[in-house]
């Protein structure tokens, strides 16, 4: 792959990519900062126009080529919270689920809340993977609706039916 | 009855300006000549409708200022884009092309205004005139029929800079000529001057883009224009007085600022300014031209067409065939060079102003006026129908 670049008085610049066969991409960087992209198909062939992009919209392609791409999600999280709440719940004492892993205990399946951090003692484990290990005495911050916060609390109660 | 105020003039004409700019895009023409045509309609010299005058606009003094910044902004522009580091890079081809282009082009044109009758300098701005291909014009095309992204693009603007470079040269020579006409000694002072002043400039714009670059360096967006645009002004008027035509020192000052990193800043901030002023220009063009002067150099006017046209598209194949091109990308090249527009008319109103002759004065503005129309609109026809150059060119190439 080679790219060329040419200045074009009156224009802008011009960024030629090509490709195998003649083939070959041609971006037009004009001096108020549009962006033309051409195509060719091959070497006797005239580019053709494909589209025209602003400045911003070709910042924002450039991302995605790069990877960084990245959207802010601000909005969609309130969504997400808007019927939610977040509550700290400690762990009662003899609760079942104490020495197993958060993915053992099937806690968003089963109740359809998120445990968003486990404070224990001094220490606050943000982010807590499946593999976390819940202890006792631990308290969760988890995120929920009220009925996923009921039946999340019902799980952590200490199994008394059969006791 | 409404009684006129400027608010209202400059209403009227600007609207004018755009439904005229709107008409010529709608059929595939530059907005150019439409500007022109606005102002010959709207000018003292308007044809009247039913008894009643077009004429909106007297005398163009009062919108002079706004044109002459257009004069300054246009030629600021093709110096900041100017865009040397390819042209150099390539400069071996580029040198063979541009002589071809020029080598016939300008001495037609010259030969031309010497046949009409013209003296050497009269005959001399007149092959300024007719060889100097429009960038604004070309560029704008280029776009519309997607060529820009082909080889051929890059020939044709490199071509054209090289046009404007010399002509700008001959222009500083001519116009000092021009405006220390009285007598030999005046005329040696406005020469040493002119030098001067060109040699000066020269040398910030190639050792100073550091020292412009800090100076410049401004955070508020609207003191970087008025920067920009006050100094440009203030050294072109400085040049004008000095006897080297503000249109050349705008285009050496431009030059400077292309060599630093406000070109991008420029381009953003200023740009929007010299659409508007430009657009004035061309409309005062318009309101100074008596078509009862250009019909009077009717013929005048369509031999340089003919003549100067007929040589443009030989000259433009064979130098796109020496820098490389095909014959379909050569013939595409030949017809592109062929739209004439601001150089031609910034050239013809400093002689409006400052010409010596009745000549310069009138009748090579209106000449200007005549050609730049018919050559604009032609040539921009050629562009959308280079096949038939190219067919024409098989023919001749094959036999």
């Amino acid at each position: 792959m080679k790219i060329f670049e040419t200045q074009l008085p009156g224009v802008g610049r011009r960024y030629q990519v090509s490709f195998s066969e003649g083939k070959a991409l041609t971006i037009l960087i004009h001096n108020d900062g549009q962006r033309d992209v051409f195509w060719r198909e091959n070497s006797d062939a005239d580019s053709e126009e494909l589209f025209t992009t602003t400045e911003r919209e070709a910042q924002k392609l450039a991302e995605i080529f790069d990877g960084t791409f990245f959207e802010p999600v601000d909005d969609e999280l309130d969504d997400a919270l808007s019927d939610a709440r977040i509550k700290w719940v400690s762990i009662p004492s003899g609760s079942p689920v104490i020495g197993k892993t958060i993915s053992d205990v099937g806690v968003r399946t089963r109740t359809g809340v998120s445990i968003l951090a486990v404070e224990r003692g001094e220490q606050t484990l943000p982010n807590p993977t499946p593999g976390t290990e819940l202890r006792a005495e631990d308290v969760l911050v988890v995120v929920g609706s009220g009925e996923a916060h009921k039946a999340f609390e019902e799980l952590l109660a200490p199994d008394t039916s059969h006791g | 009855m409404v009684t006129s105020n400027l608010v209202l003039t400059a209403g009227l004409f600007l609207t004018c300006l755009a439904v005229g700019g709107l008409l010529a895009l709608r059929v595939g023409q530059s907005v150019i000549p439409a500007y022109i045509l606005v102002g010959v309609l709207l000018g003292p010299f308007a044809p009247s409708v039913g008894g009643v005058s077009l004429t909106l606009i007297e005398s163009p003094e009062f919108i002079r200022l706004l044109a002459d910044l257009g004069v300054v902004l246009l030629l600021f522009f093709v110096g900041l884009e100017l865009g040397l580091a390819s042209l150099i890079q390539k400069r071996t081809r580029f040198t063979r092309a541009g002589a071809i282009d020029v080598g016939i082009s300008f001495p037609v044109g010259i030969l031309v205004g010497l046949f009409f009758g013209f003296t050497l300098l009269e005959a001399l701005f007149v092959g300024l005139i007719v060889f100097n291909s429009s960038t604004v014009i070309i560029a704008k095309s280029l776009i519309d029929l997607e060529w820009i992204a082909n080889p051929e693009s890059e020939a044709i603007l490199g071509v054209v800079v090289i046009e404007d470079i010399l002509t700008a040269a001959v222009f500083a020579v001519l116009s000092a000529f021009v405006l220390g006409a009285a007598d030999i000694t005046s005329l040696a002072r406005t020469l040493g001057q002119a030098a001067i002043v060109l040699l000066v400039l020269g040398l910030v714009a190639y050792y100073g883009g550091e020292w412009i670059d800090r100076v410049f360096n401004l955070q508020s967006s609207e003191l970087f224009l008025l920067g920009v645009l006050g100094v440009t002004a203030l050294v072109a008027g400085l040049g004008l007085a000095a006897g080297i035509s503000e249109a050349i020192v705008a285009f050496v000052v431009g030059a400077a600022f292309g060599q630093t990193s406000h070109v991008n800043r420029i381009e953003s901030l200023l740009a929007p300014s010299r659409n508007l002023f430009a657009a004035v220009f061309f409309f005062v063009i318009g309101l100074q031209t008596n078509p009862r002067v250009v019909v009077s150099v009717a013929g005048f006017v369509l031999v340089a067409v003919v003549v100067t046209l007929l040589c443009q598209l030989v000259s433009g194949f064979f130098a796109g065939r020496s820098y490389g091109l095909s014959v379909e990308q050569a013939s595409r090249m030949a017809s592109a060079l062929a739209p004439r527009g601001e150089f031609s008319l910034v050239i013809a109103a400093f002689l409006v102003t400052a010409g010596t002759t009745d000549a310069l004065r009138e009748t090579i503005p209106a000449f200007t006026v005549g050609y730049v129309l018919l050559t604009s609109i032609i040539g921009t026809v050629l562009m959308q129908n280079s096949h038939l150059v190219e067919r024409v060119a098989r023919r001749y190439s094959d036999g």
